[in-house]
């Protein structure tokens, strides 16, 4: 295993980016790293993102997506309601009168 | 608000298919705006999961970019957040269900005693209807075929594929009665602005109630596959007001007294 990771290790570096770090540098930084906040995503040297404020924001974009969705919906069954209560009373029609 | 109805373009000005129609034809009873409010409400919630995934799928991709993050995330496990997204996705459909068995109930039951009650036969290619409610046992009911008018027989404003010779004519704000069978191979009677789609099975009667709303000529087409003319054999529905439908109806009746 230590020596297909050398490997890989070496071949990578060629290639001019690093795919697997060092475990045991890396390991010690994932372990200060777990004792931050929970609902932050940790990250050893950038501020991460709020897993609560994301979600937060994602669900009300959502709503009011679905809200503008609800008022279309509403508004054609006023459409319909009052199509058919003119019908009723006889302030439309739609059957041509025979000339 | 304008800007939004104008972005929304659904409703199709007929009672038949119309070209680059988007959504369903208006609602002429109310099984069929049973049907499109049930779609509406399932539709909300389509919208609430679509925008949401899509918010979170593009924030973790920028969040998470290689060159924004280039070490990535070991953590594996995270039990909040596996229960609440087990949880808010076992509620959603409780909620669609709600209206959904409430429609679907609604559709089987028959509340009212149809006043009329048609049959339509399907045949290779062409269809039968019979009204049997207007003689005594032993005269025969007033039947009539229904053929599909030919691309070269139509005249001016008329729609292919859609129009026949003889309508099945209905009186509008009735309770109806149809019975669907066929006299061959199976065929399917469907009228989408009527929100019906009933099989035609050999060796079965099904049996549909309908109460149309309002007047007017309502298009349909087979909907099972029935051979080589199945495009050919299409449904319409022309509901007049029930003051005429008895003329109508003894106008209809009289050619075959005679001939009788």
């Amino acid at each position: 295993m230590k020596t297909h990771l050398g490997f890989i290790r070496k071949y990578t570096s060629m290639l001019g980016f690093e795919i697997f770090p060092d475990f045991a540098t890396d390991f010690t930084s994932f372990q200060q790293i777990s004792k931050m906040a929970g609902s932050r995503v940790a990250h050893a040297t950038l501020k991460g993102p709020s897993v609560v404020k994301e979600l937060c924001i994602g669900m009300a974009l959502a709503l009011a997506a679905g809200s503008l969705w609800k008022m279309h919906h509403w508004n054609e069954q006023r459409k319909v309601r009052q199509f058919y209560d003119l019908l009723e009373k006889g302030e439309i029609s739609v059957v041509v009168q025979e000339e | 608000m304008i800007v939004l109805e104008w972005l929304f373009l659904t409703i199709a000005p007929c009672d038949a298919a119309e070209p680059w129609q988007l959504g369903s034809q208006d609602a002429a009873t109310p099984m069929m705006q049973g049907i499109t409010d049930l779609h509406h409400d399932i539709f909300f919630f389509l919208i609430l999961i679509l925008v949401f995934v899509s918010r979170i799928l593009v924030r973790a991709l920028w969040h998470f970019h290689y060159q924004k993050n280039p070490i990535p995330q070991r953590i594996v496990h995270g039990t909040t957040i596996e229960i609440l997204r087990t949880i808010f996705p076992s509620i959603i459909p409780m909620f669609i269900a709600i209206p959904s068995f409430a429609l679907l109930y609604s559709m089987d039951e028959v509340v009212v005693d149809p006043a009329i009650t048609i049959k339509a036969i399907g045949h290779q290619w062409y269809r039968t209807y019979e009204y049997s409610d207007y003689n005594s046992s032993d005269e025969q009911s007033l039947t009539f075929d229904s053929y599909t008018i030919p691309e070269d027989d139509l005249e001016f404003g008329q729609s292919r594929l859609l129009e026949v010779d003889n309508r099945v004519v209905v009186p509008a704000k009735t309770h109806l009665r149809i019975i669907v069978t066929p006299a061959d191979v199976p065929h399917s009677w469907a009228v989408p602005s009527s929100g019906v789609k009933c099989d035609a099975v050999p060796g079965r009667l099904n049996q549909i109630s309908i109460s149309v709303q309002r007047e007017g000529v309502y298009y349909g087409q087979c909907s099972e596959i029935c051979g080589t003319n199945h495009a050919f054999l299409s449904i319409v529905v022309e509901a007049v007001p029930r003051k005429d439908y008895g003329s109508r109806v003894s106008n209809q009746l009289i050619p075959q007294t005679g001939e009788a």
